[in-house]
């Protein structure tokens, strides 16, 4: 199997991250501005050291077509390469392998890749395709009820212990309680009591099961390692395997909707590493609802499908 | 202060895609594109079949009956649903093969269960459109 990252050529030497705020009243720009600053400020590198630059495509901008070039401008940035890349929650790490791939052809040496989205302050995004005719007509709740739909049919098919999805809650909330640039409102400990008396929003699925929106922003900077080393960086990361997949079960008309393409970016990308489970130490999952956590413990292969509840419940 | 005006459900804008199945669904007519070749149909519609790549698809009416694949109560209503909560709403597999979605009528939420027999309905929206539902199949 094809690793472009193996060898380890690729480092990420720094990184910003703004302080997640409900309704900021600040544009994208600024957001972004302030992590791109953090970001130079930590690697000691200036906006001319940039050539090259991935973003995603928040909610907040989606009505600009030209969101990239506008943003490298706003931040002083002339690039020979540049991205938008539009997968949602995963368009960071995908970030991460785009721009090692362009820095491995040649396009460009050092990469600003930048997320930023105040959805919160302004939405201008229009999703056409099914949804606007076959999705929002139906007065299904957005995503909470998706997921509604995912976990009722899990339930059918398997066994779900919402102590398990509470456990998690838990563990998530503590992150919360102790970083800095987590919305302030959420700063403070829960209990699995607390998950399990939350009101509903789409059954089974509680409001603390759920993502919520919010604006903020967070940079990296990617770049070789041989030119890490000559900036005479000291801590440095390498990416060592990436798979993504897109549109999993497309031509499935039936599909089961308790299964995602983590069941096959999961193990490919383990394969890559030449790493299995055990040598994992610490997971972070795409956090928008409980259970897509559950499902990516599952199908990545930490446990069985079907065991979430027990492997989470394990003492 | 003035009671907050109660949003419209929001009705889809039939495209050159999708127009001959909303005008049948104002009918109380269901269709479903149909890829001769793979002898399969497809939903939702699309410009080309996702089984060969190829423009060669037909709509066809189905029979409208079904079983839930899944189901959610919506308790915090969607825009333009507000008041109505809660309210069910289910995934149908069809008989023909494919999987649909929307608000499941007649149906106590302590009756609805995975497997149940289900067929299609209708909702009016305005005067001029409707939508399809699904009610049980006794």
């Amino acid at each position: 199997m094809i690793n472009p990252l193996a060898n380890k050529d690729i480092a990420i030497i720094g990184y910003g991250e703004v302080k997640n705020v409900r309704r900021s009243g600040r544009t994208t720009y600024d957001v972004a501005a302030e992590a791109t600053s953090q970001v130079l400020e930590y690697t000691g590198l200036g906006t001319k050291d940039i050539d090259g630059m991935a973003t995603v495509l928040p909610s907040s901008e989606a009505g600009n077509n030209f969101w990239s070039n506008y943003l490298g401008d706003h931040l002083g940035l002339q690039t020979s390469w540049i991205q938008t890349t539009d997968i949602g929650g995963a368009s960071m790490p995908g970030n991460v392998a785009r721009a090692a791939a362009a820095i491995q052809s040649g396009y460009c040496e050092t990469v600003l890749s930048i997320a930023a989205a105040t959805p919160t302050t302004r939405r201008v995004d229009d999703q056409r395709s099914y949804r606007s005719e076959f999705r929002n007509p139906t007065g299904i709740q957005g995503p909470p009820g998706a997921f509604g739909l995912i976990m009722h049919r899990y339930m059918h098919q398997y066994d779900l212990k919402f102590e398990a999805l509470g456990k998690l809650a838990v563990a998530q909330r503590n992150g919360a309680v102790v970083n800095e640039y987590a919305v302030e409102g959420l700063r403070k400990p829960m209990t699995v009591d607390d998950y399990l008396n939350a009101r509903m929003v789409s059954t089974p699925l509680r409001l603390l099961d759920s993502v919520m929106p919010c604006d903020g922003a967070n940079a990296i900077i990617i770049t070789t390692t041989e030119r890490a080393k000559k900036l005479g960086v000291k801590n440095m990361a390498h990416p060592i395997a990436y798979s993504e997949l897109t549109n999993f079960n497309v031509h499935e008309q039936l599909p089961d909707i308790t299964e995602t393409g983590f069941s096959i970016a999961g193990p490919q990308a383990l394969e890559k590493a030449g790493m299995s489970t055990d040598d994992i130490d610490m997971f972070h999952p795409y956090d928008d609802f409980l259970i897509a956590e559950m499902l990516q413990l599952e199908q990545i292969g930490f446990c069985r499908r079907g065991e979430g509840s027990e492997y989470l419940t394990i003492d | 202060m003035a009671e907050r005006e109660k949003r419209p459900r929001p009705a889809p804008t039939p495209t050159n895609i999708t127009q001959p199945f909303w005008d049948a669904v104002n009918e109380h007519k269901f269709l479903l594109q149909y890829d001769p070749e793979a002898d399969k149909y497809q939903f939702y519609p699309r410009g080309l079949s996702v089984h060969t790549g190829k423009r060669n698809l037909e709509w066809r009416e189905v029979t409208g009956k079904g079983t839930i694949y899944s189901y959610t109560e919506t308790v915090i209503p969607a825009r333009g649903f507000e008041g109505e909560e809660p309210y069910l709403i289910a995934a149908v597999d069809l008989e023909e093969g494919v999987r649909v979605m929307s608000l499941l009528h007649n149906c106590a939420s302590d009756d609805v269960e995975i497997g149940m027999a289900v067929k299609l309905c209708w909702d009016k929206l305005d005067d001029d459109f409707e939508y399809f539902a699904f009610e049980p199949d006794r």
